[in-house]
């Protein structure tokens, strides 16, 4: 039997026999076979001995479990890590950021206990995920809409937690951000409600965020400060209409005014959909292109152009849009999702054009418009997660492709947080593609921009390959690492990564000699003495641990 | 070809499945399996061979065509929260079966057999990609006739 570091076998089985005293025998998973399914299907660790893997599992089906199992935890002093559904891969699934920790998972607490369609808002527990939430709005036929990430099978508190992101309205993409008021089993198994929550009888705990006094929901996401078990989502209503229209410039260097336009109508409220760039001329596709891109491989260039990108020095910018000027061919394109009444958003769109005829040689075209709610055969055609439904479409397209000729087993995603402008987007490909280059990196693109999820700043995210080589994953985790480290030196800081690099990210965020780690530790070592709530997640220790 | 794409009620499919237990064990691409309901990636020529060999023995099949989103949502799902869990057989990418593997592992169930194909090519495009043929059920039914250890699909070839 695997114990947890530090922990006897014999204390260990009776601890697991408390756990089982509480939740049922039935839903303590120690065997092999069982324990499997929590180890991370994404590692970059695989098949090693530092592979994160846990020593056990518990799955309760109640917050009063859930106190009963911490308060247990405390006294046998067993390392508990929580998962909501454990899907998030990329980022680290299911397996814990300590070795040896006992996964408590809470798939089984999936109820849905309120959806507000006057309010468009949501209360649920940690095992609700998009597309339970998402059928019970299409059984009760209610009119308001989730935002869901890519893919949809994940849970809405998870996603909202690790501080994940979506596709729809402006408000809403952030997940963490649309979230109003939460309920948390602290280390000591007490129970707290933030925001109006912490009011007996409050009736507005989903629909004003702060309450009164400090507003200490964010110590939640990222964190291991406590056990959430509720929380509260602000969802959209159902809009009349859907419009899509893009814009294209022609030159390299329209690029900077390109963003600043776009922000300035973004921060105005002038579209409230994601704006989503691409470059016709590089080929890099839009996210609304990519799956068509991932399935189909990019479309066959021009050929003056495939022979100018295929000489071995590449070609500088100002050949290319030389070439693209003569051809017509545009450097760059921004498309904008509108949703609303048909008439504010033809207003809307009217204004968009307007103001971006400031770039010379700017062109415009109309893409989509679709009266909502879809019709079964325009759900066919059109990316899901725009419309806030939930898809498995993904993993159709993670095979062997034309622009996939050697698959992997999943990837690790790094994504720099890097400044919402043009000039951004061009030094970070410059900084980016000369560090890939120096070290032998392998980028899977030629120019990335970034995505542009979150309002204010962009994120910069780039896939690594995850193999079931060891010495491949080895190498690419110190290119990992080394990337994280160049991104730094330039002030750019990584939003989210898997626990094997979550010390390393946080090592960057060391201004005033890592005050911000040891306000985090500070924090931990008083409400969780003993360190037994997921230890090490984003770089957060207990003391007995700290290196 | 009986293919019964997307028009199954839950009840029919477990009655169905249910009446197909009593039938001799199909000899499933790959590997001998008992299987209460079918699914095909309707892509290659192989998930309509599939297709074909289990509706002759009078199994229903559900066919998509890389997205797994409605088979899963619509059908599986539902099948896999009812009482008597049937047993699903697929022949899918191996993404597929990723995906499905990990959803059957929220309602309890596992991966019974696992059979990697090979890589082969789709009917349009003719794009190759590795096969696999398999069944998911309640951890126990299948595994006292196959004694196969269902092993993680990142280890399948």
């Amino acid at each position: 039997m695997r114990t947890p570091p530090g922990v006897s076998a014999s204390d260990f089985s009776a601890a697991l026999q408390k756990f089982a005293d509480v939740v049922g025998k039935q839903w303590v998973f120690t065997t092999d076979d069982d324990l499997q399914l929590y180890r991370d299907a994404y590692s970059p660790l695989w098949g090693e001995e530092e592979e994160r893997v846990a020593s056990a599992a518990v799955g309760p089906d109640s917050v009063e479990q859930v106190q009963r199992i911490v308060r247990i935890a405390n006294a046998c002093r067993i390392p508990l890590y929580t998962i909501s559904t454990g899907k998030n891969l990329g980022y680290g699934g299911s397996a814990p950021a300590y070795s040896g920790s006992v996964v408590l998972d809470l798939k089984r607490m999936n109820r849905i206990l309120e959806v507000n369609e006057k309010n468009a808002c949501a209360l649920v527990e940690p095992g609700v995920s998009y597309f339970d939430l998402y059928r019970y709005i299409q059984e009760k036929k209610l009119k308001v809409w989730l935002d869901v990430p890519d893919p949809g099978w994940g849970s809405l508190i998870g996603n909202a937690l690790d501080r994940g992101g979506g596709s729809t309205m402006v408000q809403f993409r952030n997940h963490f951000d649309a979230h109003c008021g939460m309920e948390v089993v602290l280390a000591n198994g007490q129970l707290m409600r933030t925001g109006m929550g912490a009011l007996p009888g409050a009736q507005s705990w989903q629909q004003f965020k702060a309450g009164f006094g400090p507003w200490i929901d964010g110590m939640f996401s990222q964190s291991n400060f406590g056990i959430v078990t509720k929380m509260g989502f602000w969802l959209m209503p159902e809009p009349e209409a859907f419009f899509r229209g893009s814009v294209f410039v022609p030159r390299y260097t329209d690029l900077i005014p390109l963003v600043d336009i776009v922000n300035l109508l973004e921060n105005s409220r002038i579209f409230n959909g994601i704006p989503d760039l691409g470059s016709p001329l590089l080929g890099t596709p839009q996210v609304n292109e990519l799956e068509k891109f991932i399935e189909a491989g990019p479309p066959a260039p021009d050929s003056e152009l495939a022979a100018l990108l295929s000489r071995p020095e590449g070609a500088g910018p100002q050949e290319l849009e030389e070439l693209g000027l003569r051809k017509g061919i545009p450097y760059w394109s921004c498309s904008f999702n509108f949703y609303g009444p048909e008439k504010v958003m033809r207003a809307q769109w009217e204004y968009v054009k307007e103001k971006f005829s400031a770039i010379a040689g700017a062109t415009f075209r109309d893409d989509e418009f679709y009266k909502l709610p879809l019709s079964d055969a325009a759900q066919e055609k059109v990316r899901s997660a725009t419309f806030g439904i939930p898809s498995l479409r993904i993993f159709s397209l993670g095979a062997r492709t034309h622009s996939n000729s050697h698959p992997t087993n999943g990837h690790m995603w790094f994504s720099p947080v890097i400044p919402r402008t043009g000039e951004a987007i061009l030094e970070a490909n410059k900084v980016f593609g000369e560090a890939a280059r120096k070290r032998g990196v392998p980028l899977m693109a030629g120019f990335s921009l970034p995505t542009t999820f979150w309002e204010r700043a962009f994120v910069y995210i780039v896939a690594f390959p995850i193999t079931r080589d060891i010495e491949i994953n080895k190498r690419n985790r110190e290119h990992f690492r080394y990337m994280i480290q160049i991104a730094a030196e330039h002030g750019w800081g990584e939003y989210r990564t898997a626990p094997v690099f979550q010390d390393d990210v946080m090592r960057t965020y060391s201004f005033n000699d890592h005050a911000l780690l040891r306000f985090h530790e500070t924090l931990k070592d008083a409400v969780d003495p003993n360190g037994i709530l997921s230890p090490g997640r984003y770089g957060i220790w207990p003391r007995h641990l700290r290196k | 070809m009986t293919e019964m794409d997307h028009k199954l009620t839950r009840r029919s499919f477990v009655g169905a499945g249910l009446a197909a237990i009593a039938l001799p064990c199909v000899p499933a691409i790959g590997s001998a399996a008992i299987m209460d309901v079918g699914v095909f990636d309707r892509r290659f020529a192989e998930g309509l061979a599939f297709c074909r060999s289990m509706a002759a023995r009078g199994v229903p099949v559900i066919g998509f065509a890389g997205d797994l989103t409605r088979v899963w949502l619509q059908h599986l799902d539902p099948l896999w929260c009812s009482r008597s869990v049937p047993v699903v057989g697929g022949l899918t990418t191996v993404q597929g079966l990723f995906c499905l593997e990990h959803l059957a592992w929220d309602r309890g169930l596992r991966v019974l057999r696992r059979t990697a194909m090979g890589a082969f090519e789709r009917l349009a495009g003719g794009r190759s990609e590795p096969l696999v043929s398999w069944s998911i059920g309640s951890p126990g039914r299948e595994h006292a006739r196959s004694r196969q250890y269902p092993r993680a699909p990142w280890e399948t070839a």
